[in-house]
């Protein structure tokens, strides 16, 4: 998902002025972003919908006090899960069942490759090897799923995942290296034909 | 080595793998196509409308709007589901008042600018100035004569901004003249499209529009449209007024709501001499006959009252004079008759308005204060 705009600094310094074209633009290129985000916590699009609503115009109440210089999809994430946060909490408020829908103890994630299969795969144990891959993924721990989601889908830095999921910077990494051993583990005691797919098995980029 | 964990550096990724990207990039693809969902496009032009209605007012807006807003929005977050799906079905309109809409514009100074479509801006330095359009995108602007490159297709709008205490009287490229009052926004194609020809109006304009088969003419303001049939009337739709106007002094206009509760009831169709009023507050669009030439006479100079209200009055000669002027009585009420003529200066006209009310009036700071007298 390309979500960069041509120039966001520039972009940014309109949204600080007031600028309501600026300000669109902003809400198009980051709400199809804000929305997949949410519905990792959420299932109900209206809320999310309405978090989003409230986000854009809660910026643009505060357009004059924005930082000057930020990383502008952290800086919504972060905005915008604390609104999922406050909504969810009131929800589970009224539910009688606190806590139980706080966003970061429910994130829910599965892996799909159907996209990928016929753009990556060209033959038929290729394909297996890639839905095997995803089969592990999906059986990795919320948090791990999460931290993937972010770093990858999200494009986020792990200074910045560990600050929006409220963890340690060495947690973050801990658990992000976690996930790729237990995916290695997980695929090295499969049958012979997905061993292959060990080798190839890497952190490097995580 | 796998097994141990590997303490991250400060500053790298966990190492202790090789690299081994075809498997890396297959991670990473399935990461990336995994939670995908998106907004549909009509719930993304949805959303934003209802985001765009609540965002807070431009800095200069009187406490009277402010106080309707929350109703206004109510009533907007109903229709906006209606007006967002139709919206979707009309390209064009949607083009131009999304662009008027989204338009930050400074209206306060006190020089009437003429934005161009190639982000070039003329500084009108005349109060009264006059602009006409001609062929292929020329435009003569007092004694200036400017060019603009037109794109085939594709429409370049024009904004002319004429700030309080001016007017400006514009030619469009089709004929059609316009008289903007002072405190007003046009917004319009430099030149039209073969099959329609639409402009937006913030504030206060006098239409008189050249007929032309199969080439209707629509005025839209934040709130209305008016489809016009070939016909000469006046449109206002200022900010700070709780409602916009439309009166038609000859010819036939059709209007329609795309705001506010009236949104997806039937056109109303206007007669010379006709007033149609709306407030997006306050119901339907409402119809009576009015005398045209106390809603229309400001384009030729001067201010025709018939039984109008002194409030009302003054808050034209505000307009046109860029004063502010309270009046500080139960006179202004009150009704008055009777012609001023805007070429005279402000203390003129307000002795005139002093004669006539028998009252006084006195500058304190920047405002002028009617007062009774003692």
């Amino acid at each position: 998902m390309e979500l960069t705009v041509p120039n966001e600094a520039a972009l940014w310094r309109q949204v600080i002025a007031g600028d309501r074209q600026a300000f669109k633009t902003l809400y198009e290129a980051y709400a199809d972003l804000l929305f997949a985000y949410a519905c990792r916590y959420v299932a109900d699009r209206e809320i999310i919908r309405d978090c989003i609503h409230d986000l854009f115009v809660d910026l643009y109440g505060s357009h004059r006090n924005l930082a000057p210089q930020p990383n502008v999809k952290y800086y919504l994430l972060v905005s915008f899960r604390r609104k999922l946060h406050a909504r969810q909490k009131k929800a589970s408020l009224l539910a009688l069942q606190e806590d139980m829908t706080f966003p970061g103890n429910t994130f829910s994630l599965a892996f799909n490759a159907d996209d990928i299969e016929s753009r990556l795969i060209a033959n038929e144990a290729q394909r297996e090897q890639l839905q095997q891959l995803t089969a592990e993924m999906n059986r990795l721990p919320a948090r791990q799923k999460e931290i993937l989601y972010l770093k990858y889908h999200c494009g986020l830095e792990y200074e910045e995942i560990a600050a929006l999921m409220n963890i340690t910077i060495p947690t973050c990494r801990t658990l992000a290296y976690r996930a790729i051993r237990q995916l290695r583990r997980e695929l090295l005691a499969a049958p012979a034909h997905a061993l292959g797919l060990l080798l190839f098995l890497c952190t490097k980029n995580f | 080595m796998a097994r141990n964990k590997k303490h991250p550096g400060d500053n790298g990724e966990p190492e202790g793998l090789p690299d081994h990207g075809k498997q890396a990039e297959r991670l990473r693809a399935i990461v990336r196509a995994s939670g995908n969902e998106r907004l549909s496009p009509a719930e993304k032009e949805l959303l934003w409308q209802r985001i765009e209605a609540d965002l807070a007012p431009a800095p200069k807006i009187a406490p009277m709007w402010r106080r309707l807003s929350a109703a206004v929005v109510i009533l907007l977050l109903i229709s906006a589901g209606i007006w967002g799906w139709r919206s979707l079905h009309r390209p064009s309109r949607q083009s131009l008042l999304a662009f008027a809409t989204a338009q930050s514009v400074n209206m306060t100074g006190t020089t009437t600018r003429l934005m161009l479509g190639n982000h070039q801006q003329l500084l009108l330095r005349n109060n009264r100035s006059s602009i006409t359009y001609r062929q292929q995108g020329a435009v003569q602007a007092d004694t200036q004569l400017v060019t603009q490159h037109l794109d085939n297709g594709k429409p370049a709008f024009n904004t002319l901004i004429v700030p309080y205490g001016n007017t400006a009287s514009l030619v469009l490229e089709d004929g059609t003249r316009v008289w903007l009052n002072a405190g007003s926004r046009l917004v319009y194609p430099a030149a039209f499209a073969a099959k329609k020809r639409e402009v937006f109006l913030e504030g206060e304009a006098y239409f008189d529009v050249r007929p032309s088969a199969g080439q209707p003419f629509s005025v839209y303001t934040s709130d209305l449209e008016v489809k016009v049939l070939g016909t000469a009337f006046n449109v206002t739709a200022y900010r700070d007024d709780a409602g916009q106007q439309v009166v038609l002094t000859s010819g036939s206009v059709a209007l329609e709501a795309h705001k506010g509760p009236a949104v997806h009831r039937e056109q109303k169709q206007l007669a010379p001499g006709n007033m149609a009023a709306y407030a997006p507050g306050a119901g339907d669009i409402t119809v009576k006959d009015v005398r045209t030439e106390e809603y229309v006479s400001w384009k030729d100079g001067h201010i025709r009252a018939l039984h109008t209200p002194l409030e009302d009055i003054l808050k034209k000669l505000s307009r046109y004079y860029n004063q502010p002027i309270q009046v500080n009585s139960q006179q202004g009420k009150e009704t008055f008759s009777g012609d001023l003529d805007l070429q005279k200066n402000l203390t003129d006209v307000l002795s005139i308005v002093a004669a006539t009310t028998s009252m006084q009036y006195e500058k304190s700071g920047n405002t002028i204060i009617l007062k009774n007298k003692p």
